[in-house]
């Protein structure tokens, strides 16, 4: 490689053009959430202020305490935790004893039962919504927590990843621990989950972001606040309090505040999960 | 499934002193309402003032907060009767889809054993839209009308009369023309998407909206505005906007208050919106911010060149409704609190604190109310335009229970038609889409 | 003997048993209600709940199919979807190719660009609808656009102004897997070709593209489908309006079902939703089984 001053200097320049344009991205990308956490810091006047205030000078904290309390924000998440907590495990659990059955045990019908399994998958939740609706009412649970799990106790693609998993699983270990006596619920237990632990985590995690990311199923079976998860209670946040911009955008950030942390903490489980299936090599 | 009410008629009378006779009094009833802010505060007055005033009724207010969430709310307790209201606020263009649900005991059969009470008294033309049928279904509680709003200051600044608004169609386009010209403002008034207004002219130039008597003979099963005057309707709002007198403004969310910001920021200085919105615009005018603003208020303009025969205004806003509830005696409790809230003393009473017009005739020879209408003359506006309309099936207004698929279609073809679809087109679009939506509500029922 | 047998139906109960909740759950809110939003359709809805519903056999599944609210909906979707996959996944592409380099301080640019994986919906369409408030909202500002009913009321720019917020928030998931693809392809062909003198254009057309198609064409169908699906910005955003501009099929759906007291309409609308998706859903296991087939080759 010629390595004149010509060269370098379009070497150079090429780096402050990707600078420029990294930062400029960034810039788009990055706009409405530096704006979201400015405005949640000033007040309503200042925020229609013109021209604009890009930045705090005299910061109101208390906004968050005000989105949080009598914003509802803090019952809204506490009802998100109970919800998306209880899926999760709801979720885990059925998965992993489901795969387990259909990998370690027979009886008849397993393989059309287990594609019975899979074919949920092909059914798209607005195409059960108005019967499921229905029988929530009957069962007169509308407007509380276990309308909010009971649809999503089991779980279509945990039981895929799980068998898939379990299945390639030494039978050698599986033979050894049989003679040793060891029952299929000690070896389920004891050996196989934790040997697993990656791909239970992954899907677990996979599982928390889509029960609590959930809109449409939240919004139809919701009416009070007792029970409102975080999706809606924001969105009656922002239709209930639209002229004051400070508490909604404060609102907003406690909204998205523990997912953004559990991403941080679990962002290689993350990427793993996201791409998991997508990247072949 | 409930009977239809011809057939409970048939059988029984309506338990008359139900209530007196009950052997748990007081007897606790429910109302469902859509009153919020000033609105909610005098009928929260009104029902304390009866429930102190007797011990055989007690009555419990729930607020809905508006009339999409109360039909919501009612539709989805139709399911479950014993969450349905004894008592309920409903709004006017839904009666007969609140009929339709069999779920109501008509006023009517109330009346046939009521010899004490009487109807003489109340405003023809609010008591004829609660008239399906021949069946008296309800009886008016809150009731406003569509009026032109516009900015004295700025008619004097065109040269224009400032206490002679534009009394019909083309007179309208003229000092809208006249403001524009003036350089006096961008736009001469404001047209909010709407088909209240529609609707109205359509009632004012004396003609049905739909077949069937407007729907009171009959289901209708077709609408019937395809025809001159709605055409000349459409003409003149197309000619509006295509010669920039008027400016379109939106009826979603919180921008259906734009044509009377236009007011107030001296964009638009004439608008036709809702009287019951006069008790807000004064606040407002009020506080100071429009000092430039002072305001007149005048009656909906003939759609010709001179008054129709047989036109007038239909109402707008809402009546009160007893929900068939098992109970004899709330059934008779309902009634009772209905016949409070419609006396002449609550209704002056209502009418002050809120801007909606008193149901009764007598209620303008109160103190309170020839007192308020004294210091704003501009109430009585709306109230004299009603008091005027003739009664007949034009102006009593339409009734389906495809009322807002209706407005839908109608409120389709204005947009269309502000968007650049020539308006003989956009009316026959929204023709036959309110047909579609006739029929098909037909099929259901 | 008998006990191998014995043995054998232990084993199956234990299967039956363990299977139990997640099949359970299946029946009662998967399959049983797909049977019934179809049993659903067959039926005219009354206009209140308590009354009682007419059957009517295929004409109301004709009716809507054939109506033009129908195909105005799936206009309105194809226009959302086309709109928001391809361009959210060309400018996820561009950023993950801008971002994969070793400059120093790269890490914090890729941080950035993955951050809008934490905004959900509501998040993300809250924040937009304040910003682009006719009034007040910056964005309005910033386009010279204050004043007058806003973009989200104008029925040109709604649905547009939807997908346009859909692919921010899209951003951070789409970046995060082109990233991960550009960093799963073979260096040594990339470095070969760098000798070989091909310009980064050239180089980025010929070589990169093609081996990145299969998780590009993943990331589509994944991307429509979703699109398919999308509900909640349009809920935050515009609720259908103004004058349906931006009603998509699935809160056609909703509006029938759960505001307009319609369920047999939504019915239909169900199962044309169910219908598409899964013909969509075919086509990528299709084409994913020939892609794999070419891979090995």
């Amino acid at each position: 490689m010629p390595t004149t001053e010509h060269a370098h200097r379009r070497r150079i320049g090429r780096r402050v053009v990707r600078y420029v344009v990294l930062i400029a991205a960034a810039g788009v990308v990055l706009f409405p959430i530096y704006i979201t956490v400015v405005d949640a810091l000033l007040s309503p006047q200042q925020i229609v202020h013109r021209p604009p205030i890009l930045f705090p000078s005299s910061p109101r904290w208390s906004t968050f305490s005000t989105a949080y309390q009598s914003g509802n924000l803090g019952i809204y998440l506490r009802n998100s935790a109970i919800v998306t907590l209880a899926t999760v495990a709801f979720e885990l659990t059925t998965s992993v004893l489901a795969a387990y059955a259909f990998v370690f045990l027979r009886f008849p019908g397993r393989k059309i039962l287990f594609f019975a399994s899979l074919a949920t998958l092909m059914v798209p939740f607005e195409a059960t919504i108005i019967p499921n609706y229905q029988t929530i009412d009957h069962l007169g649970l509308l407007n509380t927590f276990p309308a909010l799990v009971l649809p999503f106790i089991a779980n279509g693609v945990g039981i895929f990843l799980f068998r898939q998993a379990f299945l390639s699983f030494p039978s050698e270990v599986r033979d050894a621990a049989q003679l040793d006596g060891c029952g299929h619920l000690r070896f389920l237990f004891r050996i196989v989950a934790p040997i697993n632990r990656p791909v239970i985590g992954a899907f677990g995690l996979f599982a928390f972001l889509s029960s609590w990311n959930q809109y449409l199923w939240p919004l139809v079976v919701t009416q009070t606040n007792s029970v409102r998860t975080v999706q809606i209670g924001l969105r009656q946040l922002a239709q209930t309090n639209f002229s004051q911009f400070d508490v909604v955008f404060a609102g907003t950030i406690l909204a998205a505040l523990p997912i953004a942390i559990l991403l941080v903490a679990f962002q290689r489980q993350l990427v793993a999960g996201l791409t998991a299936g997508a990247v072949k090599g | 499934m409930l009977l239809p009410d011809t057939a409970v008629a048939a059988r029984s009378k309506f338990p008359l002193g139900a209530a007196a006779k009950s052997s748990s009094k007081p007897v606790n009833i429910t109302m469902w309402h859509a009153m919020t802010n000033a609105n909610l505060t005098t009928l929260q007055g009104l029902t304390n003032a009866f429930n102190a005033s007797q011990s055989n009724v007690k009555v419990n207010l729930v607020g809905q907060n508006s009339y999409t969430d109360t039909l919501t709310a009612y539709t989805t307790a139709l399911s479950d009767p014993s969450k349905l209201p004894d008592l309920v606020q409903w709004e006017t263009e839904l009666i007969q889809l609140l009929i339709d649900s069999q779920s109501i005991v008509s006023v009517a059969s109330a009346m046939a054993v009521d010899h004490a009470f009487s109807t003489k008294d109340f405003v023809p033309s609010m008591l004829n839209f609660f008239k399906v049928n021949g069946t008296q279904w309800a009886l008016p509680f809150n009731i406003s009308c569509q009026v032109v709003y516009y900015n004295e200051t700025a008619f004097t600044k065109a040269g224009l009369d400032p206490s002679n608004p534009p009394t019909t169609l083309p007179k309208m386009h003229a000092a809208a023309a006249k403001i524009v010209q003036t350089g006096t403002a961008k736009y001469g008034m404001s047209l909010k998407l709407d088909n209240t207004d529609f609707e109205q002219w359509m009632a004012l130039g004396g003609k049905d909206l739909i077949n069937k008597n407007n729907g009171r003979t009959g289901r209708a099963t077709a609408v019937s505005f395809d025809n001159a005057l709605g055409r000349s309707i459409f003409g003149w709002w197309a000619n509006m906007l295509k010669n920039n007198v008027a400016q379109s403004t939106s009826n979603s969310g919180s921008a259906t208050y734009d044509n009377l910001l236009a007011i107030g920021s001296g964009i638009a200085p004439m608008t036709i919106d809702t009287s019951a919105a006069l008790g807000t615009i004064l606040q407002v005018l009020g506080s100071g911010q429009y000092a430039n603003v002072k305001l007149g208020v005048g009656p909906m303009p003939w759609p010709g060149s001179k008054p129709s025969a047989g036109g007038g205004v239909f109402v707008g806003g809402a009546g009160l409704y007893i929900v068939k509830k098992p109970s004899q005696a709330s059934q008779d409790a309902a009634w009772q609190f209905i016949k409070f809230l419609t006396e002449p003393a609550s209704q002056a009473t209502w009418s002050v604190g809120t801007g909606y017009v008193p149901v009764r005739k007598s209620a303008v020879t109160v103190p309170s109310l020839v007192q308020a209408w004294t210091a704003v003359p501009e109430y009585k506006v709306a109230y004299h335009q009603l008091l005027t309309s003739p009664p007949n099936a034009a102006t009593a207004g339409a009734v389906t229970g495809a009322a807002n698929e209706l407005d839908t279609a109608i409120l389709d073809g204005l947009t269309a038609m502000a968007n650049g679809t020539p308006y003989a087109q956009a009316l026959s679009q929204a023709a036959s889409a309110g047909n579609a939506a006739l029929s098909s509500y037909n099929e259901r029922v | 003997m008998q006990r191998r047998f014995g043995r054998r139906v232990h084993e199956a109960a234990l299967g039956y048993l363990l299977i139990l909740p997640a099949i359970g759950a299946f029946g009662l809110f998967v399959f049983y209600p797909l049977v019934r939003t179809a049993y659903l359709g067959f039926y005219l809805a009354p206009p209140t709940p308590n009354l009682p519903s007419h059957y009517v056999g295929f004409h109301q599944y004709a009716s809507v199919i054939g109506s033009s609210e129908f195909a105005d909906d799936l206009g309105h979707t194809a226009f959302f979807v086309l709109l928001s996959v391809p361009l959210g996944i060309v400018i996820g592409l561009a950023l993950a190719n801008l971002a994969h380099t070793k400059v120093p301080g790269i890490r914090l640019f890729r941080t950035i660009y993955s951050s809008t994986v934490a905004t959900s919906t509501a998040v993300a369409s809250v924040i937009f609808f304040t910003l682009l408030n006719p009034q007040i909202g910056l964005l309005s500002y910033v386009f010279g656009k204050e004043g007058g009913n806003g973009i989200l009321n104008n029925p040109h720019w709604a649905l547009p102004a939807v997908a346009l917020v859909t692919i921010w928030q899209n951003i951070g998931f789409t970046f995060i897997l082109m990233s991960a693809a550009l960093q799963s392809l073979p260096q040594e062909v990339l470095e070969a070709s760098k000798v070989d003198g091909a310009s980064a254009f050239v180089r980025f057309r010929q070589i990169t593209l093609p081996l990145l198609s299969p998780i590009l064409f993943f990331a589509g169908i994944i991307g429509v489908i979703s699109g398919f699906q999308a509900f909640g910005q349009i809920d935050l955003l515009t609720q259908g309006g103004p004058n349906h501009a931006s009603l998509v099929l699935i809160y056609d759906l909703y509006q029938q079902a759960f505001q307009y007291n319609n369920p047999g309409f939504a019915a239909v609308l169900s199962i044309a939703l169910f219908v598409i998706l899964l013909l969509l859903t075919f086509v990528q296991f299709w084409f994913f089984q020939r892609r794999v087939s070419y891979a090995n080759d």
